[in-house]
């Protein structure tokens, strides 16, 4: 204890003190104002001692222990206090203490502990990634580097940190690897390093792998950064090796495949043409002697001879159509190449089949209708076309009775020809009339036993048909005779 | 009497031509190959050749570009009579030299009018005739 009057050694203590002491007697007025009181609210123990507490202070008359209010200063200003209450013999005591610093310290506290959060979290966020990421400088020291960095190189982080990039460079450009970080930083952009090239990254065990790398730059404080983003395609690699090796063993097998159905449509056609060849050459000769016989020249033949020499004639005409047939079907099979087209009115060729067919039907009283709104303007083989309307009408013919008529109708109609053949004959079955296209198909004809023709011209009617990018189809009745129509595109349609 | 040279490598052929061209009276000579058609072609100097195109060694078409190159058989009608039927050959015929291109078989009464047109009309037209 200091010498000299304890009062005085009491007040010393209480102005050294960090904190306001306010001393009220019980009548309420000011009887202590110490230096503390004074610092943080400004008003002097001469202003005040004496008075009651201006009510402008706004002091609580009650208050918990430690409540936090706010006084007004003598400039007007509020200042947020703690303060204490107490009774003492004489009156009341009030002892606060500013709050606004501890305030301040506390709110400090607060944003650094959000700084560390943003920062872990964006730390997990970096280390989470399924991507190396780096961080370099302008000298390519590596300054951050994330875990999936370790487990693509190979490296553990401290033999990393700190390192020149070029660590993870491969040896066969590391030289090149410098100069295109300076003239990355001479242009910086975010964008994929070296585009169009395949990239490699360098293992700690000398391995290489195949990367796609993209650069942002960073501007900071401490200088110019790049940051990479590495990703490991190796397995895209494999799959994309593996896709393309498919497609090449594709692409292979069916050139393969092609060049084996070119060889034997080839091989088809050469054998079609000389087997054709190979019966004609006895063919030929056939039907000259038997010709040469009925014309009697070398001596008479009697009856029963000239109707066997008929036969054998008749029949050998009959096998040259159906070799004849046989090759044109194939030519027709072999494919549109060997049209030739051109613009053609198709109401003339109608009349043009008619003109040969016309004879035929005279010889057997069958009258011919026509219905013909010409021109009728298509694109297509003129020698085809009167063969599809040949077949045609020489079919109608050829079913219908002596005395009957075949009609023909010809009209331009929603873009395509349509032409139709109609006859007065024995007719079509509903279950015979989808086979009636088909090779080799004949009609079972029971009145009249008539059978003649290949059974190929149908099927080659319709082909070529097809190859002008039309239709065919049949309407018929059995005992009312039968109507087929085709339609061809009108010129400039397709 | 004219004379008619029938070249072909099948007999029964050349006896066909033979009897058919000897009845409207011709004088006939017969090759069984090429090379004897060229033998028999300076030999007889015919008003008309008939030549088969498929023949063991020379073809018609080499006898006719061989006959083509003398003097004596500039204008002289060449006929091709074959079995072949692939298309191309016509025209292929009658760029190579042939006055007349006549598929296997043909109607008598055609081919006679077409050696009639031949040997009688002393033109090489490139007309051709044609059994249906």
């Amino acid at each position: 204890m200091p010498t000299g009057h304890p009062a005085e050694f009491l007040r010393a203590l209480l102005d050294a003190a960090p904190f306001g002491v306010m001393a009220e007697d019980t009548a309420g007025n000011i009887r202590l104002w110490s230096h503390g009181a004074q610092a943080i609210l400004g008003w002097s123990e001469n202003e005040l001692l004496g008075r009651v507490p201006p009510p402008e202070i706004g002091f609580p008359t009650n208050s918990d222990p430690g409540a936090e209010v706010r006084l007004a200063g003598n400039n007007g200003e509020a200042t947020e206090v703690r303060i204490w209450k107490m009774p003492w013999q004489e009156g009341t005591l009030s002892i606060f203490i500013d709050n606004s610093e501890r305030r301040r310290l506390a709110g400090r506290e607060q944003e650094a502990l959000a700084q560390v959060r943003a920062e872990r979290r964006y730390r997990d966020l970096l280390e989470a990634a399924p991507d190396a990421i780096i961080e370099v400088d302008s000298q390519g020291r590596i300054l951050t580097m994330n875990a999936r960095t370790e487990e693509l190189f190979g490296y553990n982080r401290g033999e990393l940190l700190g390192q020149n990039v070029d660590a993870l460079v491969p040896d066969h450009i590391r030289g090149k690897h410098s100069g295109h970080r300076a003239s990355y930083a001479a242009s910086p952009l975010t964008r994929p390093m070296g585009s169009g090239l395949s990239l490699e990254g360098r293992r700690k065990d000398g391995m290489t792998f195949p990367v796609e790398i993209s650069l942002s730059p960073l501007r900071t404080d401490e200088g110019f950064r790049i940051t990479a983003v590495i990703r490991d395609i190796t397995e895209r690699r494999q799959i994309e090796e593996r896709l393309r090796a498919i497609q090449e063993q594709y692409t292979s097998e069916l050139e393969l495949r092609n060049r084996q159905i070119e060889a034997a449509n080839r091989h088809k056609s050469e054998f079609l043409a000389s087997m054709s060849h190979e019966l004609r050459t006895p063919l030929h000769t056939v039907i000259g002697f038997s010709e040469l016989l009925a014309e009697e020249s070398k001596g008479p033949l009697n009856e029963d001879q000239k109707r066997f020499v008929g036969h054998i004639h008749r029949d050998a005409q009959h096998l040259l159509s159906l070799i004849n047939e046989v090759l044109d079907l194939s030519k027709v099979e072999a494919g549109k190449a060997q049209l030739r087209r051109e613009d053609i009115d198709i109401a003339e060729v109608a009349e043009d089949a008619l003109s040969s067919i016309r004879p035929r039907g005279y010889e057997r009283l069958i009258t011919f209708r026509t219905n013909i709104a010409g021109p009728v303007i298509v694109e297509g083989d003129r020698l085809r076309l009167k063969q599809i309307l040949y077949n045609l009408l020489s079919n109608a013919v050829k079913f219908t009775p002596d005395g009957g008529h075949v009609e023909i109708d010809v009209e331009s109609t929603n873009g395509f020809a349509r032409i139709s053949v109609q006859d007065t004959g024995v007719g079509i079955a509903p279950a015979e009339q989808e086979s009636v296209f088909e090779k080799f198909h004949q009609v079972a004809v029971a009145a009249g036993g008539i059978r003649e023709g290949t059974g190929l011209g149908l099927a080659i009617t319709r082909r070529l048909v097809e190859q002008h990018g039309g239709s065919i189809w049949l309407d018929s009745e059995p005992g009312r005779g039968s109507r087929f129509t085709f339609t061809i595109p009108l010129k400039g349609r397709e | 009497m004219k004379k008619v040279l029938i070249a072909d490598d099948k007999a029964t052929s050349r006896e066909l031509i033979r009897t058919v061209l000897e009845d409207c009276g011709y004088a006939i000579s017969e090759a069984g190959d090429g090379i004897e058609a060229l033998r028999r072609a300076r030999e007889t100097e015919p008003d008309l050749i008939i030549l088969d195109i498929h023949m063991p060694g020379v073809d018609g078409y080499g006898v006719v570009s061989e006959l083509r190159r003398e003097e004596r058989f500039a204008n002289t009608p060449i006929m091709a009579l074959t079995a072949s039927a692939m298309q191309g050959d016509r025209e292929r015929a009658l760029a190579s030299g042939f006055d007349s291109y006549v598929s296997k078989p043909i109607a008598l009464s055609a081919l006679r009018k077409e050696v009639e047109r031949l040997v009688d009309g002393h033109e090489s037209t490139g007309a051709t005739a044609r059994s249906e």
